[in-house]
């Protein structure tokens, strides 16, 4: 009966051991979980901030709404340097001369813009991706750690799934049509009758909705008198207006309404000049007994701080 | 319909003669101020005033490998000579120096509203902000004057004069010459040639020059 007693306590303290290497293990594994699950949101919040540093670079002192200024206002300074052209080589022949010379220095003045439009893309887009790896570090994202099972490297970021993109409407969907740009359109019948056709013709490049020109856009060019200007390009980019001389500031955006434009790479190809990002931070995970490695994914969508008001606000 | 037509040509005919006879006053004008004479515009009494005048416009498109600098907002407007003020905007231009030609330009422009007025005796007055710097201020308000005085031309009316401040007159002159406007005569007047008039004047009175836009000559 002792015996037998005493097996049984040994039992109890066989079970005893099991149980609790059983409850270590699953105390573990829970704290892994745990871990991993602290981990993923550091790393969601890491990914929010590292998008909004990117997406803040893009804009930055309000370069696009000033350069989508000055594109379309180049635009409306041909379009009165053709018409004086056509009204001087009709009824004051003494003044062609001068009249053709502005109406060429208008003409350079876009190519020249077109040329700093290009410039100002690829100098935003390279600060974007600094701004994005400068904020990786600083954005308190999870470095690299092991605890009991597993084991984790730095986050970094998943450039195959980052991208330049812009704002589509809401309900527009991802490749719906994207918010105007913050240009009002020009008042071309102020020039007369020649002006009243330019405003028709110009209603195309409107957003009626909003009255102001469409984001991502070339306006095309009907130069009064017929001069030759359509090979010229005038882009405009999306961006959230001024209203009210309210300022849109910087903000996380959903999935939904992110209008993938390029990749997120130095010189991509890029129509326009893109104003919000996509940011996908990568954290690999590894299975320290199975060798097993995973990622944890997470997404950042951000669009840049909209428009300031326009110089010229009468 | 033909009493139409000849209405037409008559109105066209009147404004080829207005044109040869501004042609004229300028040519005048100019062969008055290389022989040191009294302008021929001294005693213009005039109606209609266009005052502008430029802000800077600090940082704007201010980005690394920019190719543009020294951005300015000027501001056209119109009004009565009588009263002396120029309230109604006319227009609203953005002037900056393009760093490959190393010369001040228009670069946008926008209408606010039509000239109102044709016929008119018109003062041009420039006026400068003292917050600005004065050089590239000088540079940008010239490159905004041949357009201004282009389209008033081109509506009829007659442009007395470009007022510019005392001060700042021989920058002004030095500024039209880089756009166009001289005082050296070359070659013979005709419509073909082409001769747009301007009397740069300082206020208060003390200097003047006949000018006229002769694009061979730019400096």
């Amino acid at each position: 009966m002792r015996i037998t007693n005493r097996s049984t306590s040994g039992n109890i303290i066989v079970i005893c051991a099991v149980v609790g290497f059983i409850v270590l293990i699953i105390g573990l594994w829970v704290l892994d979980i745990f871990w991993l699950h602290l981990l993923s949101g550091k790393e969601m919040s890491a990914a929010e901030k590292v998008a909004m540093a990117a997406a803040v670079a893009l804009n930055k002192d309000d370069n696009i709404g000033q350069m989508n200024y000055v594109l379309a206002h180049s635009r409306e300074l041909l379009y009165c340097s053709r018409y004086d052209e056509a009204t001087a080589s009709e009824t004051h022949k003494s003044q062609l001369l001068l009249a053709q010379d502005l109406a060429a220095r208008a003409k350079q003045v876009v190519t020249i813009l077109e040329k700093e439009r290009s410039t100002l893309q690829n100098t935003r887009m390279k600060e974007s991706i600094e701004a994005a790896k400068n904020a990786i570090a600083s954005a308190g994202s999870p470095g690299s750690a092991t605890m009991a099972g597993i084991s984790t490297t730095g986050v970094s970021l998943d450039l195959s799934q980052c991208s330049f993109g812009c704002l589509s409407k809401d309900g527009a969907g991802p490749n719906g049509e994207v918010i105007p740009s913050n240009i009002e359109p020009s008042s071309f019948s102020k020039l007369g009758d020649a002006g009243k056709d330019l405003e028709e013709y110009d209603k195309e490049f409107v957003d009626k909705q909003a009255k102001l020109y469409k984001g991502n856009t070339v306006l095309g060019m009907n130069p009064p008198g017929g001069g030759d200007d359509t090979e010229l390009t005038i882009k405009l980019s999306s961006l959230p207006p001024c209203i009210n001389n309210y300022i849109s500031p910087p903000h996380l955006i959903q999935a939904s309404i992110f209008n993938k434009m390029s990749p997120f790479e130095e010189n991509a190809l890029c129509t326009y000049i893109p104003t919000a990002v996509q940011i996908v931070l990568k954290l690999d995970v590894k299975e320290t007994q199975s060798g097993k490695s995973s990622s944890l994914m997470a997404p950042g969508i951000a669009v840049t701080g909209g428009a300031s008001p326009s110089p010229a606000k009468p | 319909m033909s009493i139409q037509n000849g209405c037409k040509e008559v109105s066209m005919s009147s404004k080829i003669a207005r044109t040869i006879l501004l042609t004229a006053v300028s040519a005048i004008c100019a062969w008055a101020s290389s022989s040191s004479m009294q302008p021929a515009n001294a005693e213009i009494k005039y109606e209609k005033l266009v005052e502008i005048n430029a802000e800077e416009m600090k940082g704007y498109l201010n980005y690394p490998n920019s190719g543009l600098s020294d951005f300015f907002h000027i501001v056209v407007k119109t009004g009565e000579a009588e009263t002396g003020k120029a309230e109604t905007p006319y227009e609203d231009l953005v002037a900056c120096k393009v760093k490959s030609t190393g010369k001040a330009e228009i670069i946008a422009c926008r209408r606010l509203a039509a000239f109102d007025f044709n016929d008119k005796q018109v003062k041009v007055k420039v006026k400068l902000s003292s917050q600005a710097q004065n050089d590239a201020q000088v540079r940008a308000l010239a490159a905004a004057i041949p357009h201004l005085v282009l389209e008033l031309f081109l509506k009829d009316n007659f442009v007395g004069g470009v007022y510019v401040p005392t001060g700042a007159y021989e920058s002004f002159k030095s500024a039209l010459a880089t756009q166009g406007f001289t005082t050296s005569m070359k070659g013979s007047y005709s419509p073909r040639t082409s001769v747009t008039p301007l009397v740069l004047q300082s206020e208060p009175a003390a200097r003047f020059d006949s000018l006229s836009y002769q694009p061979s000559l730019k400096k």
